[in-house]
């Protein structure tokens, strides 16, 4: 009986979670869409986009080239924890999905092999930021990030190769999440754990998530366009 | 205005969506001169931006839309708009951001805010626009005495003209070295050009538009536009990085449409005419020489190249060059009309330059600003170590 209070309890969390994340979004095309279009721009040479300007801003995201730009050093630990991040979604779908398509359990060496690399990345970052550069600004949000990802990362490792859960009484519960049936929490404690710190993540998951690509993007065709602000075409 | 009200007023979507994008990494930190000075993180672009973001929340959140909204504790908006106006606007946060943040045009837009709410410009920031008014210059010097000083005498000013010369107020009031050296070399090249007279050259907008007192802009641009339109004007020459800046970014806005004229910097002018034979340096300078990029000409509009070039054409010099140069030079603490609050953070920043180039044994270092001129030679006084500060274009006046 008490397992399956606390499965509806953590559904509803999950609910409550995933409400404040599309909230967060939400509110931010509102808070965007107040503001006139026309607002404060500079008075930039007009001219089309070029393709290579796109092509150069794509790979800038892509790449993390900006920050390759000003720290070496912490960009190989950044570009190596998004993109296996990523990869680590992208493999957690065959958690959410049935029957599992063909492309997501393609992932599954690679995305676990990303898992093991997503783990040592932060820890690199972590040694980077506060051992080696020790950076003058300390960002307590940053750090809880980090940290809480290190966790989620702890976490996974060990569910997968010392303290097993029960893959199918996790596929059930998270199938009756996504169709609101309420059901048992799973047994694993670990499981619990790793799920409850997901959606922790989930609520404080950073804006620059959204907004930076497309700052990258901008500062590209910017960057591109300087020379025509006072110079000869 | 009540501290309930949105602060996304100022903002355009892109500076809003450059709070969210900020990864409060601190990269920026490294770089700023603010911080090379102070060493205080509470005044760093990251923590500006997160506070920000707080007071965006705090009047636009979920909170206020269920609750109502709540007054923000003004001890946090006054601690705000300190970080804010201490800032000097150079952009090097922007240039080592990495995800793309134009900082140089967002401060403008929070101070632009700060103002509206009545706790912004800082000390003697407020006295400009009144400045202005009354003198058409924002040290409230005389009208009549904006050439007078340092004109030199024997140069022709035509009525109407292609070209034309805005000395701009801290030149024409502050550095007249500078402005002086200007005129002479604009009279060597041998090009008639025009100017207003001294009661019409009132200030570009820029102090203005930096310190976020946007009201007087508009009137301004369009008077001095207007002014040298009817003049016949094609190219307008500024040597004041600053001036040049807002006439290049934003006049047009304030304008309303395309500029009847082009903007240039003095530098692209004299390289112009260095490389058609219509000017030659006539004497040689022995000297190792180090040349300091302003921050609104280098990481502003990219002049970078151009007064190198000049340099590199007088016969014996050796130029030398520091080691944050280009478009990633150092502030030398003028920017941003800080240092008309914060004077002492700008004479230490002022000394950090002039340490490195007394460290690199340089006989002289070349400025290309007027508001660096004085404010790097105010910081040499009583300074331990001693330089020649010279001028780039009173140097080549100089040696023609």
């Amino acid at each position: 009986m008490t397992r399956e209070y606390l499965g509806i309890t953590l559904m509803a969390v999950t609910y409550l979670c995933y409400a404040i994340f599309l909230w967060r979004i939400i509110w931010r095309i509102f808070l965007l869409l107040k503001i006139p279009g026309d607002r404060n721009k500079e008075s930039l040479p007009v001219s089309q986009i070029a393709p290579m300007t796109i092509l150069r801003g794509v790979r800038d995201v892509l790449l993390l080239t900006r920050l390759f730009r000003v720290n070496k050093l912490l960009w190989i630990g950044e570009w190596i924890f998004h993109w296996t991040f990523l990869l680590v979604v992208m493999r957690h779908l065959k958690y959410f999905l049935f029957p599992i398509p063909a492309f997501v359990s393609g992932f599954d060496s690679l995305g676990l092999f990303a898992g093991y690399v997503f783990y040592l990345s932060l820890i690199y970052i972590l040694i980077v930021k506060y051992r080696i550069e020790k950076s003058r600004y300390f960002s307590t949000y940053n750090f809880f990030l980090l940290i809480l990802l290190i966790m989620i990362g702890l976490t996974g490792i060990l569910m997968r190769n010392i303290m097993r859960p029960d893959i199918v009484e996790i596929k059930y519960f998270v199938l009756n999440l996504l169709t609101f049936n309420p059901v048992s929490i799973p047994q694993s404690m670990l499981f619990n754990i790793h799920f409850n710190m997901t959606l922790v993540f989930l609520v404080s998951l950073p804006a620059h998530i959204f907004a930076a690509p497309y700052t990258i993007l901008h500062a590209r065709q910017c960057e591109d366009r300087f020379d025509l602000l006072i110079h000869e075409k | 205005m009540k501290n309930k009200n949105s602060f996304t007023s100022c903002l355009s979507q892109r500076q809003l969506l450059e709070l969210d994008a900020c990864t409060q990494c601190g990269e920026c930190l490294k770089n700023c001169p603010v911080q090379d000075v102070t060493g205080n993180p509470n005044i760093s672009p990251p923590e500006k931006i997160r506070m920000f973001k707080e007071f965006i929340k705090a009047t636009d959140g979920l909170k206020p839309m269920l609750f109502g909204k709540g007054e923000i504790d003004r001890k946090l908006l006054e601690d705000f708009t300190r970080a804010v106006y201490e800032c000097t606007i150079c952009g090097a946060c922007g240039r080592s951001c990495s995800v793309g943040i134009i900082t140089e045009r967002l401060w403008p837009m929070l101070r632009k805010e700060m103002v509206r709410r009545g706790l912004g410009p800082l000390g003697a920031q407020a006295n400009i626009p009144g400045a202005i008014e009354r003198t058409g210059n924002p040290y409230e010097k005389p009208p009549a005495e904006r050439y007078l000083p340092w004109f030199p005498e024997g140069v022709k000013v035509a009525e109407k003209a292609d070209i034309a010369y805005y000395a701009g107020c801290t030149g024409a009031y502050l550095a007249q070295p500078m402005v002086k050296g200007d005129v002479r070399v604009l009279s060597a090249i041998g090009e008639e050009f025009t100017m207003l007279p001294p009661e019409d050259e009132v200030c570009c907008g820029f102090p203005l538009f930096i310190t976020g007192q946007h009201d007087m802009l508009k009137d301004l641009v369009i008077r001095l536009v207007n002014a040298y339109h009817a003049k016949g004007v094609k190219t307008l020459l500024c040597s004041c990085p600053c001036c040049v800046n807002i006439m290049v970014k934003d006049w047009p806005l304030f304008y309303g449409k395309e500029l009847p004229f082009r903007i240039r910097h003095i530098t692209q002018f004299v390289e112009d005419a260095l490389k058609k034979g219509r000017l030659r340096f006539r004497k040689e300078l022995h000297e190792r020489i180090i040349y300091h990029d302003p921050c609104y000409l280098s990481r502003g509009v990219g002049i970078i190249a151009e007064p190198r070039y000049i340099l590199s054409q007088i016969p014996g010099v050796q130029l030398l060059e520091f080691e944050r140069h280009g478009l990633d030079s150092r502030c030398c603490g003028a920017g941003g009309a800080a240092r008309k609050v914060f004077n002492e953070n700008a004479i230490a920043m002022g000394r950090l330059t002039i340490d490195e180039a007394v460290a690199k044994k340089t006989d002289k270092l070349v400025l290309n600003c007027p508001a660096c001129y004085e404010k790097v030679n105010e910081a040499l006084q009583g300074h331990d170590k001693q330089i020649t500060i010279v001028d780039l274009m009173e140097l080549v006046a100089e040696l023609i």
